[in-house]
């Protein structure tokens, strides 16, 4: 069984290249504009990964994953930033620098 | 590996074109072999590389060093095809392309001119250059700071998008320092080049 993954970027490009690129693989994923809807979702749907952007207005990507974390142990969490992984950032939240490295991602994923 | 200063326009080339001409030409020359080795530059050449990346781009370019070696990416593959196919068939290749710095823009013109049996002479001439604009900071966010305070800035090419959602432009102020409210995304042509390089690799 292969893990479903909900990506949540506030950038629709960034959506569409990672849903696609993972749906070339096999991979079954879901996107959200935002974390707050990313939190409903989570709360609705069985995903397995949190893939999710880092710098987004109102709630970070970093605020989202311990949020989530919080109704969802078990939730594996990645972060793609193009800002440096910060300090307070857990060590099983794997982080992924921008531009991607779309290899690392999809063999952390699969 | 030599900055080329005191290395001689190779005799197969110089049969064509007289060294002294090729030494005082504004453009900027190179005279490569059919691999890609760079054989020969002009004062040109080492002058813009200088004023562009410093002496240590001489000694990573010089003579007996790769052409290739200077461009990333996908470009390289490009230019090492079209190289191939001029020296090939004989044929010269010609195009325009941007060359810009943060402080000057540039369209810069390229002509590879095949030398039958020897290489190409790879000939950089300017078609315009000015200083780039240095608007004010605040004239800048008033064009790209999106209705969520934030600037959307492409993480492979690092333009950036137009609150209108228009257009992604090059602003050399945030290539080298982002805006402290940057989220970073994906242009539209960055979008269709990771997707279709991606797509022709499965």
């Amino acid at each position: 069984m292969r893990a479903k993954v909900l990506i949540v970027d506030d950038d629709a490009n960034t959506r569409h290249a990672l849903r696609t690129l993972l749906e070339l693989e096999g991979i079954a994923a879901d996107t959200c504009p935002s974390s707050l809807e990313a939190l409903h979702r989570l709360e609705t749907g069985a995903y397995d990964v949190l893939l999710t952007d880092f710098v987004m207005p109102r709630m970070t990507g970093l605020e989202l994953t311990e949020a989530a974390r919080a109704a969802q142990p078990e939730l594996r969490c990645y972060i793609i930033s193009g800002q440096s992984r910060p300090p307070t950032c857990p060590d099983d939240v794997a982080w992924f620098p921008k531009p991607l490295d779309v290899d690392a991602l999809l063999a952390r994923i699969a | 590996m030599s900055s080329g200063s005191e290395v001689s326009l190779p005799p197969a080339f110089a049969a064509r074109f007289p060294e002294r001409t090729l030494r005082d030409q504004r453009a900027t020359l190179v005279a490569i072999d059919a691999h890609g080795t760079i054989l020969w530059a002009n004062a040109a050449w080492r002058a813009f590389a200088e004023a562009n990346g410093g002496r240590d781009v001489l000694v990573r370019f010089g003579v007996g060093s790769s052409y290739f070696d200077g461009i990333s990416g996908p470009l390289r593959t490009f230019y090492q095809q079209a190289f191939h196919t001029a020296f090939a068939l004989s044929e010269v290749f010609e195009q325009e392309y941007e060359c810009s710095s943060p402080e000057e823009a540039r369209l810069l013109r390229l002509r590879a001119l095949p030398v039958p049996g020897a290489g190409l002479l790879l000939e950089h001439s300017t078609v315009w250059q000015h200083a780039q604009d240095r608007p004010e900071e605040a004239a800048l966010e008033a064009r790209y700071l999106g209705p969520n305070g934030m600037v959307v800035q492409c993480s492979y090419c690092r333009r950036v998008r137009r609150a209108s959602h228009a257009h992604w432009d090059w602003v050399p102020r945030w290539v080298r320092e982002p805006h402290t409210l940057t989220s970073h995304g994906l242009c539209d042509v960055c979008l269709a080049l990771t997707l279709g390089r991606r797509a022709r690799s499965t």
